[in-house]
């Protein structure tokens, strides 16, 4: 991403660009969300469920509040003490773009491996 | 013991390495999914190494150093008036640190000059003893003359910045009402009396500089003893409490362990009133710029003391057992380490202000 004239980097509108070394459990978290709202322990469920990894809570919640500073989940009124999370429309569009270039990663990958390795 | 708590309490205690700030905005939430946590994983080593570290992560974000503002709750949107409140944060760090950072250069500036003082032909009636000492070398005259430069500029930027903090906070107290008057007042007082402290402190103790001020460097006399004066607890004499209660006198003694109390003091109450003040965003700006050249500054003096400490020769003995002029012991490199460390930090405060700062006017 451009850096501005500054020197900083845009923080709107960055996807998970800017994520760092938490654009894995932001991934997760995002995928989760596109299920359907859900509260942390839900979440960390669901991410151990379809991706086998388990999300620590420190780590789980240092992503959530990120992806929320950045408008990608939203938080929503809550029942008891337990607030569940949801996905919003710039989440949704980040969430894409990203697994549309993992895809990207994961095919070209495999194509090279059938060709040259006769695996896959 | 710990396997005697119920989930409940070990979830209360884990959250306790979060911030404040950060336990209201997700401390219910956070807790519950700990408390399921620990229900299902009774033992989990892993589980408070992470949980310490977001903690910890969430303590330089609150102190403006690391991260993000939280969002607020509901809207999930960080209001410029946040933005502008971690500004004051980042801030607030910067001038802690380089109070810390200031400290220390003073300790070695104060040691330099006192070296050149004991070399100059003496000017002013002041005789020092002064051995057959090999040539100094001209990398530590540079780095005296850089550091006694960068020291005036520091003093300079610090007083600049500390003059609008001081005129808003004399607005803000004037139009508070009785809580907010004691929520400024009570950091104030305290700043007051410390500041107070060490002025009184380091006039006194500055008498007994053993130099004649900054002679043969651009400080001042009266500044170059208080800052000697003020900066006397950063001493290897620590190392030998034997000779250290031997060879000052008690009541200098209690000056080199109170001061520093007060330093701290102090400077926790300037971060405190910098958070309250509510500065506009004017002032955050021409902080920010200050902050910014105050970096640079930082910069030259550590890169003098590096310079210094690297030429000077080490712990190596001159013949006779005289130490070569300009010597650098084990406390000066401490030193420069310690410079070294505060370096970065401001570092990233003065980054992290001019970021929120620049996202704050974008978001207006």
């Amino acid at each position: 991403m451009p850096k501005r004239r500054d020197g900083t980097r845009p923080d709107h509108g960055a996807g998970l660009a800017g994520f760092g070394r938490y654009a894995g459990p932001a991934t997760l978290i995002l995928s989760s969300l596109a299920d359907g709202p859900k509260h942390g322990y839900a979440l960390t469920k669901d991410v151990e469920e379809f991706a086998g990894v388990r999300l620590a809570p420190g780590t789980l919640y240092e992503a959530l509040a990120r992806l929320e500073s950045q408008g990608l989940i939203e938080a929503l009124e809550s029942e008891d003490r337990r607030r569940p999370y949801r996905l919003t429309a710039a989440g949704a569009v980040a969430l894409q773009a990203h697994l549309d270039a993992q895809r990207r990663v994961t095919d070209t990958g495999l194509r090279r491996l059938a060709a040259n390795w006769g695996t896959a | 013991m710990s396997a005697a708590r119920t989930p409940a309490e070990r979830a209360a205690r884990l959250l306790r390495w979060y911030p404040r700030v950060w336990r209201d905005r997700y401390g219910e939430e956070f807790s519950e999914l700990l408390i399921s946590d620990i229900e299902e994983r009774p033992r989990s080593a892993g589980r408070g190494f992470d949980v310490a570290r977001g903690g910890l992560v969430a303590r330089l974000a609150a102190a403006g150093l690391a991260g993000r503002p939280l969002p607020a709750p509901g809207t999930g949107a960080v209001s410029p008036q946040v933005r502008y409140q971690q500004v004051s944060a980042s801030l607030g760090s910067l001038g802690g640190v380089l109070a810390a950072f200031l400290t220390v250069a003073a300790a070695l500036w104060s040691e330099l000059v006192i070296y050149r003082q004991a070399l100059s032909p003496p000017a002013t009636g002041v005789h020092l003893p002064a051995p057959a000492l090999p040539t100094p070398a001209a990398t530590a005259l540079l780095a005296t003359d850089v550091i006694s430069v960068a020291m005036l500029a520091l003093l300079a930027l610090a007083v600049l910045a500390a003059l609008p903090v001081l005129a808003t906070l004399v607005v803000r107290l004037r139009a508070a009402d009785g809580a907010g008057r004691m929520s400024l007042g009570r950091p104030a007082a305290v700043l007051v009396a410390c500041v107070t402290f060490l002025f009184i402190g380091g006039r006194h103790f500055g008498n007994g500089w053993p130099g004649t001020g900054g002679h043969g460097s651009f400080v001042p006399a009266g500044l170059a003893a208080f800052e000697w004066a003020t900066s006397l607890s950063v001493s290897a004499y620590w190392a030998h409490p034997a000779s250290f209660f031997a060879l000052f006198p008690r009541l200098e003694v209690y000056w080199m362990a109170t001061s520093p109390l007060a330093l701290a003091a102090s400077v926790i109450a300037g971060v405190v009133l910098i958070r309250r003040a509510g500065l506009s965003p004017r002032v955050l700006a021409v902080e920010v710029r200050l902050a910014e050249a105050a970096c640079g500054v930082m910069v030259a003096v550590l890169g003098a003391a590096a310079l210094w400490v690297a030429t000077s020769g080490g712990s190596n003995l001159a013949s006779g057992g005289i130490l070569p002029p300009f010597h650098a012991g084990l406390i000066d490199l401490a030193c420069t380490g310690l410079l070294a460390i505060a370096l970065p930090v401001a570092v990233q405060a003065s980054r992290m202000a001019r970021r929120e700062l620049l996202f704050a006017r974008s978001a207006r």
